[in-house]
């Protein structure tokens, strides 16, 4: 079984399906391999909440005999998916990294949860995160810090940080992820793996805790952007829970991975994501890597977008109220329950005039506006994921640490969440320190197509996902 | 009115049936303050013609058939 791990562990989905499908690999076998590098690795990097080893037996054992039978269902088949504990699965915890949900025992599945499971996927556990995904660092005073696998002195950034470092640590293949200003993005950035942000109401948030309705998406995790294309046609689509939810077709998200870079025109942004003060190691190297696409058939088109830099206050802006509502009556049950900073930052909020909430939303609208106008010219804009290398987690820890890296890491990914554009990390290459660097691509609600196609296309023209993290014990 | 010291932020919470201590009000009244920050960018737009997307969907319903 050993020997299975070093192989299995780091490959892709669209790798280890073929290898499923054919009997080559059993689901089984995957997943004692993966419950063992869980068991061995968990205790460094502190990525799951909970472990659902004996379910995850039983659905491997289930998969294995439909395969053998010949009911194989499809590419997710068989393979060990990990959801952010902000998730319902019915029957098991929701906790939303707090302790005021601790006993909060779902009675339905998520949405996402029941998609995942007709794909035959094998639901392995709830991922650490934030504590109810209101924050960018990372880090959970009641959960523990989540370590990033290639130093573990580092954040993860979240707030989806078990669903990006137990994917970047080869722990399993694939992830769910949500993203209010830039939840998924960030931690992917920083991990060193592929996270995509769909458009708003693409996949449904039924059964997911809210943050802000009219900013929160879900996404996947996964290794490759070929694997959260697969994760994507298992995902979409309207629900009936989800009123925000997309009612239009949902098409087949691998169809264009392997289009190549022809005739797409790339948008680089001339202020803003690239200026003096974005960490220079990063900017260079998405530059570089934006170079490489061109040279490979890509069209660049600078694009100078004044307006952008307002994005963040808008995102904050709507977040803000949306947050205080949503914990409202928590907060008024069980304040004493909320960490101090959390609990603070929400019932600050209570003192936001209605107006001021109603300028946000419009002010969002004539964001969206100029949005649209400038991406009339590109088929996607390419920035850095994040503007500043990732910093160590006692940088991180009040009452130390400067808190300032945390409203410096969403600068880039929020601007998506307030458009509801799709956005999608991945690694573009590596700071002198040896970190992973995120370079993002965002294209026009709707579009995850060309998204995945440029983002396929820069995977094969690099190995940077086929890293593997640094800091992390050797296993026998 | 937006309070403008931590006692009478600390009343106004009372007042939303929130438990505030005068302490705690000191730490929020730094969050207020990044806040008030952020809608005053807000404010510096000129959002004229661009009103909210709706936020409001009616459920579709129709009578059942008896």
């Amino acid at each position: 079984m050993n020997k299975h791990v070093p192989d299995i562990a780091y490959q892709s989905i669209t790798e280890i399906a073929p290898r499923i499908r054919s009997g080559a690999l059993s689901p089984v076998d995957l997943v004692e391999a993966l419950l063992l590098r869980i068991s061995r690795l968990e205790p460094s990097l502190n990525t799951f909440l909970k472990v659902w080893g004996d379910s995850a037996r039983t659905e491997a054992q289930t998969a294995k005999s439909e395969i053998e039978s010949g009911r194989y269902i499809g590419p997710l088949h068989g393979i060990p998916v990990g959801l952010k504990d902000l998730i319902d699965v019915a029957g098991h915890k929701t906790t939303g990294g707090s302790k005021v949900l601790t006993d909060n025992i779902a009675k339905s599945d998520a949405t996402v949860a029941t998609r995942l499971k007709a794909a035959g996927a094998i639901l392995i556990g709830k991922l650490n995160l934030v504590e109810f995904a209101f924050g960018t660092t990372g880090l959970n005073p009641f959960t523990g810090d989540v370590k990033n696998p290639w130093d573990r002195t580092r954040i993860t950034a979240g707030s989806s940080s078990g669903s990006a470092a137990a994917v970047a640590s080869g722990m399993i293949p694939a992830s769910l992820g949500s993203d209010t200003g830039g939840s998924i993005r960030m931690p992917a950035s920083v991990c060193g793996i592929a996270g995509l942000k769909p458009t708003y109401g693409r996949i449904p948030r039924t059964g997911v805790l809210d943050l802000s309705w009219s900013m929160d998406h879900v996404g996947p995790m996964a290794r490759t952007t070929g694997d959260c294309a697969l994760l994507m046609n298992a995902l979409a689509g309207p629900d009936g829970g989800d009123p925000t939810s997309y009612a239009g077709p949902v098409q087949d998200f691998t169809s264009g991975l392997q289009e190549g870079l022809g005739l797409i025109k790339i948008g680089v942004p001339t202020n803003y994501f690239f200026e003096d003060s974005v960490d220079h190691e990063i900017s260079e190297t998405v530059l570089s890597s934006i170079d490489l696409m061109a040279s490979n058939g890509a069209e660049i088109v600078e694009l100078p977008m004044p307006w952008v830099e307002k994005g963040r206050a808008i995102n904050l802006g709507v977040i803000r109220p949306e947050a205080v509502s949503a914990h409202e009556s928590l907060l008024a049950k069980y304040a004493d329950l909320y960490s101090p900073g959390l609990r603070k930052r929400i019932q600050s909020g209570f003192d936001i005039p209605a107006i001021d909430y109603v300028r946000a939303q419009r002010a969002r609208q004539w964001f969206n506006h100029n949005m649209s106008e400038s991406m009339k010219q590109v088929d996607v804009l390419i920035t850095p994921s994040v503007p500043i290398q990732t910093p160590m987690i006692t940088e991180c820890t009040p009452p130390d640490g400067n808190m300032e890296a945390g409203n410096q890491l969403p600068m880039f990914t929020s601007i998506f969440d307030v458009t509801g554009q799709p956005s999608h990390s991945i690694p573009c290459g590596f700071t002198c320190g040896g970190m992973p660097i995120g370079m993002m691509i965002t294209g026009h609600p709707y579009d995850e197509t060309t998204v995945l196609r440029v983002g396929n296309a820069f995977e094969k023209l690099t190995d940077w996902h086929q890293r593997v993290p640094t800091d992390i014990p050797v296993l026998n | 009115m937006r309070p403008t010291n931590k006692q009478q932020f600390s009343d106004e919470a009372r007042e939303h049936d929130l438990t505030i201590s005068v302490d705690d009000a000191e730490d929020m009244h730094r969050f207020i303050k990044e806040v008030a920050q952020v809608y005053l960018v807000i404010s510096s737009i000129d959002t004229t013609g661009f009103e909210p997307a709706s936020i409001f969907m009616p459920i579709p319903s129709r009578r059942e058939s008896q």
